[in-house]
């Protein structure tokens, strides 16, 4: 079988003859960007064939086809794509930077909201009497009695696993000081002997993109670790659909995105522990948050009914699962509280994230908007929530667009545009400031970055088209006379040696995704005939590195005064923290996901009238009507 | 003449309806042949319109004003069109396939479809084979364009086609799909007969296939 290696990491696979180059990288488990899932249109799966580890022939001749999605001079370089050639012999390749899956992990994670603890678990510390103690009892019984007095409880259960594991310690039977973590009080979860008090529990919000875990002591109601990591399933794709493509065309996929993010999840809980010196035996429950397709793959439920309409959700409640079933390395009986959905894209992320808003939230007019792949928003007027969620397109995590990338050093994350027309920008740098300075490609945030001040400066116009190419140094045009293309950095300057542009597509992928969002929002707005926002609250991690002066300036969200627009960072892993902390807000969850109405925006007639309408990168278009 | 045919055709490309209208009233006073003003005022104006929106020139607020314009000058010349040019150019069966719910694509197609003289018959969205089938046996058209905008929705396409196969009237048309996720090789392997990359495309197939 020919074997294929992976550069930079030097990860390598064996697959059969005739496998695409994309799937082997699948099977290498090494992530290389593709866009379009695979099918051979956007050219982001770009590799380079490295011709000293490569026999001849060791892939499949170039097609036309292939050659037109090449960057310039590709063919001479050894670049290939690696969805539209197949394996036939061994061969060495690098993915360059531009080209790996975004694994981001989120740069600035969290914000606090301070809650009072009332853990749904607790530890209490017994003496348990040994065998002889009259009258005599069964071990069970006696421990039983001794826990259930500790707690101040009439009776507590002990399922007989717990009481099986404690069984198997030498000198169970005796006489002993006994450590019981139980979950409400009511039911022991976990059973050893000696003395400990401190009890610690895990806060999980896992995103199509990134994860982000935290570890909290839950007595003090602290944070004592957290670690974040991409989400390891970016290697099927970096969207939920085409995850579910996956899903979709082999049912095995399902058990191996599970297996991969619980494993990601198990390595973040560990190295945090680790970092604060807990034991996983100290871990006595975790809350997980996450979009509807990520809760759906967590429980092993397959979530290929929420790509197509109706888009209903197989499972959305609110469930308990023990640890050890879902393969969560803490306590093993811990019950993991996995957060209920609403509907096909509103998740218990965005449950989580509204979870956070205090009570003047509810007072007067409050939109919460999350901006990822998929944009949700969350209306809350005199009282009543209602949410609707629009599928922004993933141009918001740097992805659709030709030099995208993940925020990470090297990514320009904002551009202006001074008097004089000189175009300006800054790169996100290596946390020790060290480093290649020369960036490699555009991030979100540095993509409507850039589209607004291009706006502001008259090089692209409200409609999103490029300037005449005269206008500028840097607008290149194309055969029509028309620029299309914004050279940002030129190739000696850039990392990838090749030129970093804004192109003509670009600005319109950006039309799109901000179109949907703000046509969604306008909708819910009239539907709950609200005249004025008081506050517009951006959440997820996206969210936080947008510039309100960017987002008002091409109209992502509706005309108000930058004040009122405010950042709240990773809010649905803040919710998560505050259910992991307090059953209070464990119950408020589940009351507010049956207070949250939804409207659905696909079967709206009038949605296509605001959707072009909105395409105009301005804070107030003129509307557009068909009719 | 030529100038008016030529201020139809802009009047249309910049989206402009009541002037194309009252332009195109102007010519036919002034003994401009319709079909003329179809052809080179109205069709010559929507490929010019497909051509900038592939360019990136034009986004879908101006590609949409553009044929809306001139679905509102194809009634007026109607009347004066006599003989072959008077008959639709054809007839389209389009829709939004099971499981989807996208409609803007589809709906352009629709429009520039009969803005270039076809006669659509639009199914909407979240259209399943059956659906399809009934629509061929009742209509008789010469096309069925399917649009998908969900990778996980392109799947219905084939079952679509399998569906018109079944029911033995797959010979009696012409199959074209298109939507963001497509390409021309899914279209091959589900067995349609062309795939559109965009509306304009799409059109451009239809008036090739009916020739």
């Amino acid at each position: 079988m020919p074997r294929v290696t992976f550069h930079p990491d030097s990860r390598a696979a064996e697959v059969r003859r005739g496998e695409r180059l994309l799937a082997a990288a699948w099977k290498a488990g090494v992530g290389i960007k593709s866009v379009c899932g695979g099918r051979g249109k956007c050219g982001s799966c770009l590799v380079e064939v490295d011709p000293a580890g490569t026999a001849p022939d060791a892939l499949t001749p170039l097609t036309d086809e292939e050659r037109t999605l090449l960057p310039p001079g590709g063919e001479a370089n050894g670049y290939r794509l690696a969805c539209m050639c197949e394996v036939r012999g061994d061969l060495a390749l690098s993915v360059p930077p531009e080209s790996q899956a975004v694994r981001s992990a989120p740069r600035k994670p969290y914000t606090v909201t301070q809650v009072t603890p009332r853990p749904v678990v607790s530890r209490v510390c017994t003496e348990v009497p040994g065998a002889y103690a009259e009258p005599l009892r069964p071990l069970a019984e006696r421990i039983r009695g001794a826990v259930a007095s500790a707690a101040r409880r009439k009776a507590v259960e002990l399922p007989v696993a717990v009481l099986a594991e404690y069984s198997a310690r030498p000198g169970f039977d005796g006489a002993r000081e006994v450590t019981a973590v139980l979950y409400q009080e009511r039911r022991v979860l976990d059973l050893r002997p000696g003395r400990a008090t401190s009890l610690y529990g895990a806060a999980i919000d896992v995103g199509t993109t990134s994860i982000v875990a935290f570890l909290c002591d839950l007595a003090e109601g602290t944070i004592v670790g957290m670690r974040t990591a991409g989400n390891p399933q970016a290697i099927y794709g970096e969207d939920v659909i085409s995850r579910m493509t996956h899903i979709q065309k082999d049912p095995e996929a399902l058990a191996e995105m599970r297996r991969l993010l619980v494993a990601e999840l198990n390595r973040l809980i560990a190295e945090a522990a680790a970092d604060a010196g807990v034991s996983s035996a100290d871990i006595g429950d975790a809350v997980v948050v996450g979009n509807p397709t990520m809760q759906h793959i967590l429980l092993g439920v397959n979530p290929e009914p929420l790509g197509r309409a109706p888009y209903v959700p197989v499972w959305a409640d609110g469930v308990e699962v023990e640890a050890v079933q879902l393969g969560l390395e803490i306590l093993p009986y811990a019950r993991v509280f996995v957060f209920p959905s609403i509907a096909g894209y509103i998740g218990g992320d965005t449950l989580a994230a509204v979870l956070t808003r205090g009570p003047e939230f509810y007072r007067g007019t409050h939109l919460l908007v999350d901006v990822g792949t998929n944009g949700e928003v969350v209306l809350a007027h005199d009282g009543r929530l209602t949410a609707t969620s629009c599928a922004t397109g993933p141009v918001y995590e740097g992805a659709h667009i030709r030099c995208g990338v993940r925020a990470a050093p090297g990514a320009i994350e904002r551009t202006w545009v001074e008097p004089s027309g000189r175009i300006r920008w800054a790169a996100i740098r290596e946390a020790d400031g060290k480093g290649d300075p020369r960036p490699i490609g555009l991030c979100g945030s540095g993509v409507i970055s850039s589209v607004a001040a291009f706006v502001a400066s008259g090089l692209v116009g409200e409609d999103g088209a490029f300037a005449e190419a005269g206008r500028h140094a840097q607008l290149r045009g194309n055969v029509h006379g028309n620029a299309a293309e914004l050279v940002l950095v030129s190739a000696p300057y850039t990392r990838t040696g090749r030129d970093i542009v804004l192109t003509q597509q670009d600005v319109r992928s950006v039309q799109l995704g901000k179109s949907a969002l703000r046509a969604g929002i306008e909708i819910l707005l009239a539907e709950s005939g609200v005249g004025e926002i008081d506050r517009i609250y951006l959440a997820g991690t996206f969210g936080n590195h947008l510039e309100p002066e960017d987002i008002l300036k091409i109209g992502l969200v509706p005309p108000v005064p930058v004040e009122r627009i405010r950042s709240i960072g990773n809010a649905a892993g803040d919710g998560a923290r505050m259910a992991l902390f307090s059953r209070n807000h464990r119950r408020r969850a589940a009351t507010l996901a049956r207070k949250l109405r939804v409207l659905e925006l696909s079967t709206r007639v009038d949605f296509q009238d605001l959707f072009v309408t909105h395409t105009a990168l301005a804070p107030s278009p003129e509307a557009f009507a068909m009719a | 003449m030529a100038d008016a045919i030529e201020a139809v055709r802009n009047w249309v490309i910049g989206g402009k309806r009541k002037e194309a209208l009252e332009e195109t009233q102007r010519a036919l006073a002034a003994g401009v042949d319709a079909a003329t003003i179809m052809k080179d005022g109205l069709i010559a104006a929507m490929s010019e319109v497909g051509r900038r929106y592939s360019s990136g020139e034009f986004f879908l607020p101006q590609m949409m004003i553009a044929a809306r314009a001139m679905i509102e000058v194809v009634p007026v010349l109607k009347p004066h069109l006599v003989g072959k040019a008077a008959e639709k150019r054809g007839k389209a069966v389009v829709g939004t396939v099971a499981g989807d719910f996208h409609d803007i694509g589809k709906n352009i197609v629709k429009m520039m479809l009969e803005g270039a003289g076809y006669e659509v018959i639009d199914l909407g969205v979240d259209v399943g084979p059956e659906k399809f089938v009934e629509a061929v046996r009742k209509e008789a058209p010469n096309f069925v364009l399917m649009s998908a905008l969900i990778t996980l929705t392109m799947e219905s396409m084939r079952r679509t086609i399998d569906a018109l196969d079944a029911a033995g009237i797959r010979a009696s048309v012409r199959v074209g799909v298109g939507g963001a996720p497509l390409t021309q090789k899914f279209a091959d392997e589900i067995g349609a007969d062309f795939y559109g990359e965009d509306a304009y495309t799409c059109v451009q197939a239809c008036n090739r296939l009916l020739h």
